[in-house]
């Protein structure tokens, strides 16, 4: 059993989804590649709105895609970054 | 000769006349110290502004409530240069406010390195927050109204106590019992406790110096280190 995603992590990989899909993707599709609970999924997609990390779109069909943002692109950018800073500074235990 | 009014702790190192060996190094402790706090705060808001990092915002906040205690510091030694005999009824209640402050900044900056840094709870807790504050204050006012100035000591002999412990509970696993940034936060921790005892007292000018430099040379590794990782 792998070891347990925390949250940098989880939103690390559910933007990176997002962008190797050429940057939109449709919400049950994302749910489906992030690997969480429906549960899990529908309270860290609120937290990636509003924290404005995601918007919402519609394609030419009408339907609903979900693209990143430039603050979505710019996590991405320094995820690595970011985590050399917490691990060195063992800022680890809070999320 | 100018009679010495009360004031909530001797200050003898500095009244009537400060000795200029002393003013100066209480000036460029002053201004290097705040200046690698600032650095240190100013770097890591990118980081803390994208992720909203629970860790994070207690790293910056301890830097933050550092920046203020030497604020307070300072104001407190620039009131007795203007006003050495501490008699004004104009300069007094200021130099309490800022010696209450630089009590109350110094508290909250190490129960913001000890929760952030060493004890990690997991769980969210904005309660602890207006705990520790609560905490703070009831100490500050101890050490200032009841001089009782071996509290700093003893806090700061229980909060490390218990930090050692609660790492080696938490962290038993690891292979490396105390990691480099541990013992520097326990050191930082050590060194701004006994700053805060000596500057209540007077002692000799060159163990001040050797305190000064020791805390100075902390600072400034957790400095150069956020600026290796967030280049």
């Amino acid at each position: 059993m792998g070891k347990k995603r925390d949250k940098l992590t989880l939103i690390f990989d559910v933007l990176n989804v997002i962008r190797s899909n050429k940057n939109a993707i449709k919400p049950t599709r994302l749910l489906r590649y992030s690997n969480l609970s429906s549960q899990g999924f529908l309270e860290y997609y609120g937290e990636l709105l509003n924290r404005g990390f995601v918007q919402e779109n519609k394609n030419e069909k009408g339907r609903k895609t979900i693209s990143l943002t430039d603050k979505g692109f710019k996590f991405l950018e320094k995820y690595q970054m970011i985590r050399g800073f917490i691990d060195d500074f063992e800022l680890n235990g809070m999320m | 000769m100018i009679e010495q009014a009360p004031f909530p702790f001797s200050f003898p190192g500095f009244a009537p006349h400060p000795p200029v060996g002393l003013l100066t190094l209480e000036i460029l402790y002053f201004i290097i110290g705040i200046t690698l706090c600032i650095i240190t705060f100013l770097k890591t808001k990118e980081v803390y502004n994208l992720t909203k990092h629970k860790g994070i915002f207690y790293f910056r906040q301890t830097f933050i409530f550092f920046i203020l205690a030497y604020i307070m510091r300072s104001v407190f030694l620039a009131m007795l240069m203007i006003n050495p005999s501490s008699a004004s009824m104009i300069f007094m209640p200021l130099h309490d406010i800022a010696l209450f402050l630089l009590i109350y900044f110094s508290f909250m900056a190490l129960f913001s390195l000890t929760y952030g840094t060493l004890w990690q709870p997991n769980k969210e807790h904005y309660a602890e927050d207006n705990l520790l504050n609560g905490i703070a204050v009831a100490l500050s006012c101890l050490v200032f109204f009841g001089r009782y100035e071996v509290i700093p000591i003893g806090l700061g002999l229980c909060l490390l106590v218990y930090s050692i412990i609660k790492i080696y509970l938490t962290k038993v696993t690891r292979k490396i019992f105390f990691t480099q940034m541990n013992v520097l936060y326990i050191l930082l921790f050590i060194f701004w406790i006994c700053n805060l005892v000596l500057f209540l007292q007077e002692i000799d000018f060159g163990i001040k110096i050797g305190f000064y430099a020791v805390s100075l040379v902390l600072f400034g590794i957790i400095t150069h280190r956020v600026f290796k990782r967030l280049k």
